[in-house]
């Protein structure tokens, strides 16, 4: 089965990012593939550069990056949620006039018609609330 | 064409997410058939006096989606009792929609995204 995946939480002060993770190793260990992880609200915040948690706790993003890269699944952040916390690409960056992109390495900003499209052909999408 | 349930259950004014799911079910309608269901405190949301303190009052945005082919747009009517909501308040015309309702939405669409 093919799921894609909605996450909304933050980083620092929800769940949401920690449980879609282990679900998506969950259901590849299974013998199921992740389409497409999007990642909306605070949720976008894993993709900034700029996170530096202390080294005895869990590198969430560094999860978030090793999950995507060895399992070929799409790391989408959501541009409009993206805009409002500061995560911009170099294109954003610098139409926005910004001093550098804060994307972090691994994922990609997107619009949400990747959303709906995850949502109309995976078999299931699972939503993350924060 | 695939139907596409939005169900809407973020506080108003907690937090920014009711804005963000607004866009989301705007963007889905280009794609789909949308329904929309507010349930939980999602339904405060449905309040016209309901803008937090230095927040866009995005919730007038509501009565532009039907102007975006979403005709079908509900709430569940155990948390408009609960929340004391009056259908008097609405900021657009919904219907209520009891549990066994909700959970027949449910079955009926092709996905479910929950805001």
């Amino acid at each position: 089965m093919q799921f894609a995946l909605l996450i909304q939480g933050s980083p620092t002060s929800s769940q949401s990012l920690l449980s879609a993770h282990a679900f998506a190793c969950a259901a590849i260990t299974a013998g199921h593939s992740i389409q497409r992880a999007f990642f909306y609200h605070d949720a976008v915040l894993i993709g900034s550069e700029h996170l530096a948690p202390p080294q005895d706790e869990t590198d969430l993003q560094a999860l978030w990056q090793a999950l995507g890269s060895e399992h070929d699944i799409p790391l989408i952040l959501c541009v409009a949620s993206c805009l409002r916390r500061g995560i911009l690409d170099e294109r954003e960056a610098q139409r926005f006039e910004k001093p550098s992109s804060s994307l972090a390495k691994g994922f990609e900003i997107g619009g949400l018609g990747q959303l709906i499209d995850a949502a109309l052909t995976a078999d299931r999408t699972l939503t993350f609330l924060p | 064409m695939k139907r596409l349930l939005f169900i809407l259950q973020g506080t108003s004014g907690a937090s920014i997410l009711p804005q963000e799911a607004l866009d989301a079910v705007l963007a889905g309608s280009a794609f789909s058939d949308c329904v929309v269901i507010f349930t939980g405190w999602g339904v405060t949301q449905l309040r016209q006096q309901t803008t937090a303190h230095g927040r866009k009052a995005y919730n007038r945005g509501f009565g532009a989606l039907r102007d975006y082919g979403i005709e079908e747009i509900y709430y569940s009517s155990d948390a408009a009792n609960e929340h004391r909501l009056q259908r008097g308040e609405l900021i657009i015309d919904a219907r209520p929609l009891g549990n066994d309702e909700i959970n027949q939405q449910i079955q009926r669409a092709d996905a479910v995204l929950s805001f």
